[in-house]
């Protein structure tokens, strides 16, 4: 696979401006989706990630996957970006758009971006990207249950999560 | 309003996509070290029991569509260490491997994390849902093999 630009998506990258700086889909994980036939995720990730923008409009962002079994300065560079999007898409045919669907109940929308140097350079490397085409790579995305208490943001992320960037 | 369709997002080089139907299947991310079960294409809701398991929930019924295990690294490692020592085989020999032994497996690993982890220590676990948690996974993955080559470049 070499570097398209069609698979780039636009991600916010401060609180306070609307900054914003492109992100790409791992090519490993674009290809696991393709030939599994992933067709929901692969209707999110075009709806709602790259169209959608919802990483230009997050409801909460947080930093580190609590899995300290497996290497933390890896998950320690994993950002969450948490959206609420009030639907969903999935793919029915090769050439037609994805459907509308109704967003899963009492959920939000996450999605795990990693800004680690060393994988960035791996994936650039391995697609032969212009420099600074991008700056994070896509690791995946999907719905979780969404916290009682602090609409738009995932339950126990105090657990899930090691911190939280902004909100 | 979504324009885009799969063409739109296939590689350049990849030449035609046949829309064939989606098929229950167990895949290993390598980016995320996890191994994922789903045995329908929905957008699920990802349910998480612990650092090891995550149930999948169907998006709209209370019904579980899949699984979704992580740590991968770390348990095929210590699954491979401790059956080497017993053994001298190396159990990734096996092209496939029943997914329930993996989540066998976290359940076993996961009790001295409990003992280890500082985040772990100061959680009230409830074993009874975990337990149950658990044994809604071994359910779903019942009879299911997962392909080792899958992740056997990670030794």
């Amino acid at each position: 696979m070499r570097f398209e630009p069609k698979w780039l998506a636009s991600v916010r990258i401060s609180k306070k401006t609307s900054a914003t700086a492109a992100v790409m889909i791992h090519p490993v994980v674009l290809r696991d989706r393709l030939t599994n036939r992933r067709y929901a995720a692969l209707g999110e990730f075009a709806g709602l990630i790259i169209e959608g923008k919802v990483l230009e409009n997050p409801t909460g962002v947080f930093k580190g996957i609590n899995r300290p079994l497996h290497s933390a300065g890896v998950d320690n560079f994993v950002f969450i970006y948490a959206a609420k999007p009030t639907c969903t898409y999935r793919f029915s045919g090769d050439t037609r758009s994805a459907d509308v669907l109704l967003a899963p109940k009492n959920s939000v929308f996450v999605t795990y971006l990693s800004l680690n140097r060393s994988m960035l350079n791996d994936v650039q490397a391995a697609i032969q990207s212009p420099p600074n085409a991008f700056r994070g790579v896509i690791l995946g995305w999907e719905w979780v249950p969404e916290a009682p208490t602090s609409p738009g943001l995932p339950n126990n992320h105090d657990k899930r999560y090691k911190g939280r960037v902004w909100q | 309003m979504s324009t885009l369709t799969i063409t739109d997002l296939l590689p350049s080089d990849w030449g035609a996509f046949a829309f064939e139907p989606f098929e229950p299947c167990a895949t290993y991310s390598a980016p995320m070290d996890c191994i994922v079960y789903l045995r329908e294409d929905e957008s699920y809701r990802a349910d998480r029991i612990d650092q090891f398991l995550t149930i999948l929930w169907h998006p709209h019924e209370d019904r579980v569509i899949g699984i979704k295990l992580k740590g991968i690294r770390f348990l095929f490692e210590s699954l491979r260490s401790i059956v080497q020592t017993v053994t001298r085989k190396d159990p990734l020999d096996d092209k496939f491997v029943p997914l329930v032994g993996a989540i066998e497996l976290a359940l076993k690993m996961r009790a001295g994390v409990v003992l280890t982890e500082k985040f772990e220590k100061n959680r009230v676990v409830d074993l009874v849902s975990l337990n149950r948690s658990y044994e809604l996974a071994r359910g779903i993955v019942d009879g299911v093999t997962f392909d080792t080559r899958q992740i056997s470049n990670m030794a």
